[in-house]
């Protein structure tokens, strides 16, 4: 286990890869916290919240033979599975839908995120360490932009759900949605943030 | 289409709140699209994965570990059972090269004097020849989930097993420091109460002497007293 702790993500997910269980024991030491957080502020429910997590565990040891090693982005990979694991819950639950049973084609499919061939890794530590400079980014935001991003992350709507549901233009949406991703870009995008 | 919509989509589909119609399009895009802006995608699907780091992080119950464990516990189980339906499919034929005559005894098949003929020779009906080909076709796929389901319960099997026995042995390094704990504490009590009750022992004896002492001093004290009064009166006598 101490010598787990020194290992780096990637060769953390190397080792699960070969079913190690310490590994993933650590693995979870590490991720839990942000994964749960996610989770939770999606579901707004602590017990469903860590029932996902325990799921999203589950789906890492079953598919770890899907993530990409050559471009190693541990951290992106993990909460993309998290985030699409808490949206699919909540649409569940919103539709009064029993729970997915375990059905791997259908994760593949929903809850696998397909990333970029040539995404960057980023670092987990740097991240948590400059988590309050992302909180400021994003409230600089104006309201209108916040709350657009908020809907379609944190609760999963899409262009034309959102659209629908504050009553305004598709394009309107649009053009604030990507209108506070240029920002968050901008200001983001600083090595610093990233990788340290 | 041109690159600016590609991003569009590309950004839309990191952050989550892209409709089915364009996620399509997009996939058909990242499969034939031969300068697909791979870089952008990545970029912006960190971007988005960067937006739970404003949240102020909270630890999840831990006893949430060991109900994660529990959870793996019980795929191995799954892939057990999977594991038992598919062996009574896959039991294998043995084949030998050997027949059995009338009275029950081995012979070879060169000894049978019967010509072998290849399978490729016999003349066989249309609809024979096709279910034999789906039968050879699904003897091929068979092996293949046989090896990979066995090696993935060996996996799971293993690593249960050792995620059990480390927590076994955390609880049993965890017991065995409380049992010497609490043994050194009795210990000290025991040294404790031992001092207690030789010391209560010197005290007591000593105070029993001291006052068997003074009830010999009186003891003598009343005898002289006695010997005076008795001779007074002798001497009044």
């Amino acid at each position: 286990m101490a010598e787990n702790n020194k290992l780096s993500d990637s060769e953390l997910m190397l080792k699960v890869a070969g079913y190690d269980s310490k590994a993933l024991e650590q693995l979870y030491d590490r991720y839990s916290p942000i994964l749960y957080t996610l989770i939770n502020r999606i579901l707004n429910d602590k017990k469903i919240a860590e029932e996902v997590l325990s799921d999203v565990f589950v789906i890492i040891w079953k598919k770890i033979d899907q993530f990409e090693f050559k471009t190693n982005n541990v951290y992106t990979w993990l909460v993309t599975i998290a985030r699409n694991k808490a949206i699919n819950t909540l649409k569940r639950k919103k539709l009064n839908m029993a729970p997915k049973e375990d059905d791997e084609k259908y994760d593949d499919e929903t809850i696998l995120p397909k990333l970029s061939t040539l995404i960057t890794p980023l670092n987990l530590e740097q991240i948590l360490n400059n988590g309050d400079k992302v909180k400021e980014t994003i409230n600089s935001l104006t309201e209108a932009q916040r709350y657009v991003l908020e809907l379609s992350y944190y609760e999963g709507l899409n262009e034309n759900e959102i659209a629908k549901k504050l009553k305004i233009p598709l394009p309107t949406v649009k053009s604030k949605l990507l209108l506070a991703l240029g920002i968050l870009q901008q200001k983001l995008e600083t090595e610093e943030v990233k990788n340290g | 289409m041109d690159n600016k919509k590609k991003i569009e989509l590309l950004k839309l589909s990191a952050i989550g709140c892209i409709n089915e119609d364009d996620q399509a399009t997009l996939n058909s895009l990242m499969l034939e699209d031969e300068n697909f802006p791979w870089n952008e995608l990545g970029e912006f699907q960190n971007l988005a994965a960067l937006i739970p780091s404003s949240l102020v992080i909270e630890t999840p119950n831990w006893e949430l570990k060991d109900k994660v464990a529990r959870k793996l516990y019980n795929l191995r189980d799954e892939i057990k059972s999977q594991q038992k339906q598919k062996t009574t499919v896959e039991q294998p034929v043995e084949t030998s090269d050997q027949l059995i005559n009338e009275s029950g005894e081995a012979i070879s098949i060169e000894d049978s004097g019967l010509e072998l003929t290849s399978a490729d020779d016999i003349e066989l009906p249309v609809e024979e020849k096709i279910s034999n080909e789906s039968v050879v076709e699904g003897e091929v796929e068979l092996p293949q989930t046989n090896v990979k389901h066995s090696v993935d319960r060996e996996l799971i099997e293993r690593t249960t097993k050792d995620y059990i026995d480390s927590h076994f042995e955390k609880e049993i390094k965890s017991t065995q420091k409380n049992i010497k704990k609490s043994l050194l504490l009795s210990l000290i009590l025991f040294v404790i109460s031992l001092l207690l009750i030789v010391f209560m022992f010197f005290k007591f004896s000593g105070d029993l002497d001291s006052k068997q002492e003074e009830i010999n001093v009186l003891k003598k004290r009343l005898g002289i007293s006695h010997l005076q009064s008795s001779n007074k009166s002798i001497n009044l006598i």
